[in-house]
């Protein structure tokens, strides 16, 4: 499979999170929560959400599956990252790459959390 | 169903490899056209500038001159890649619809698809045409009559006991009928569900051609 060409997010409908099989009562009664859709050349490929935690946005990569390809979760996750206000700490998904992921959006490890240095 | 219509303002696909590099550069010019799209809406292309639509993406105003020379070009690349989309949709509409009346469906549905998903572009195609530079609005313009040619071509094989020129008042008329999605699809949780409004534009557009 090649890479997509264009990798996009939208806010988040009800209908993707059918598509995607996730609850839309998910968590939101989470402060500040944003979800944005994940789209690749058009198809809906995953979500990436946050929710604010005192001072502190924090990036979820729950939604964001490994069998997307490291690129093209990098390409998605750099997108989202740069509309947030900061700053931004990050949670890696359950699969060890996404920690690559996230590295290569800029985020390093302090005290076991990823944060990002800008 | 797992796919959505890409949308219109996706940068064109020139079908070349593109490093990762470039990769990025589309994904991020792809973000810029579809902030630019919802801040023409909401506030008028007067209203927004270079920064701010730097601003709605993440990066700072002299980043959006990576992607576009100025302002009136991403309007254009907005303009344009709608009327493109649009176009080359049809086009593979009726080169695989087995009759008149499935393509008649097929395109009603296509454009459906694009009213529901880029109601922003609509407002702005509306409103702000008459900005582009005269070159790039005549090619708009001629992109556009390409596209509601195809509609009236199919309505003359459904019926051919109507003069064309009534054909393409109707087909007019259909168009802004589907193109009310602005008014009612761009604040979601005050209509009803996208399935529901999906088949009450494709049933209406049906009976007001077809009437």
């Amino acid at each position: 499979m090649g890479e997509p060409h264009v990798v996009t997010l939208r806010a988040t409908r009800d209908t993707d999170l059918d598509t995607l099989h996730r609850n839309p009562h998910h968590d939101t009664s989470a402060t500040g929560l944003v979800r944005r859709t994940v789209r690749a050349d058009g198809e809906i490929v995953g979500e990436l959400e946050s929710v604010r935690e005192g001072e502190v946005i924090v990036v979820s990569l729950d939604a964001l599956p490994a069998e997307l390809g490291e690129a093209v979760r990098v390409r998605a996750l750099r997108l989202f990252v740069d509309t947030l206000p900061r700053p931004v700490h990050a949670k890696p998904a359950g699969d060890a790459a996404s920690v690559a992921v996230l590295e290569r959006c800029g985020f390093r490890r302090v005290d076991g959390e990823f944060h990002r240095l800008d | 169903m797992a796919s959505t219509p890409t949308s219109t303002t996706s940068p064109e696909f020139t079908g070349e490899p593109l490093t990762e590099r470039g990769r990025q550069k589309a994904d991020r010019r792809a973000a810029i056209l579809t902030a630019a799209a919802r801040l023409f809406a909401d506030r008028g292309y007067a209203g927004v500038t270079i920064e701010d639509l730097g601003a709605a993406v993440g990066v700072s105003g002299p980043a959006v001159y990576r992607h576009f020379s100025g302002k009136s070009a991403v309007l254009a690349a907005i303009l344009e890649g709608a009327s493109r989309s649009l176009l080359d949709g049809a086009d593979e509409v009726l080169a695989n619809a087995p009759d008149a009346a499935s393509a008649l469906r097929s395109l009603i549905a296509f454009h459906v698809d694009f009213a529901l998903a880029d109601a922003d572009v609509i407002v702005v195609q509306d409103r702000e045409l008459e900005q582009l530079d005269p070159g790039v609005r005549h090619d708009v313009r001629s992109l556009q009559r390409r596209y509601v040619e195809h509609w009236v071509a199919t309505l003359a094989e459904l019926r051919p006991d109507r003069a064309e020129v009534e054909l393409r008042f109707r087909a007019h008329a259909a168009f802004g009928l589907l193109n009310s999605t602005p008014h009612s699809a761009r604040t979601p949780g005050r209509r009803p569900a996208d399935g529901t409004v999906r088949g009450i534009l494709e049933e209406m557009a049906w009976a007001s051609l077809m009437s």
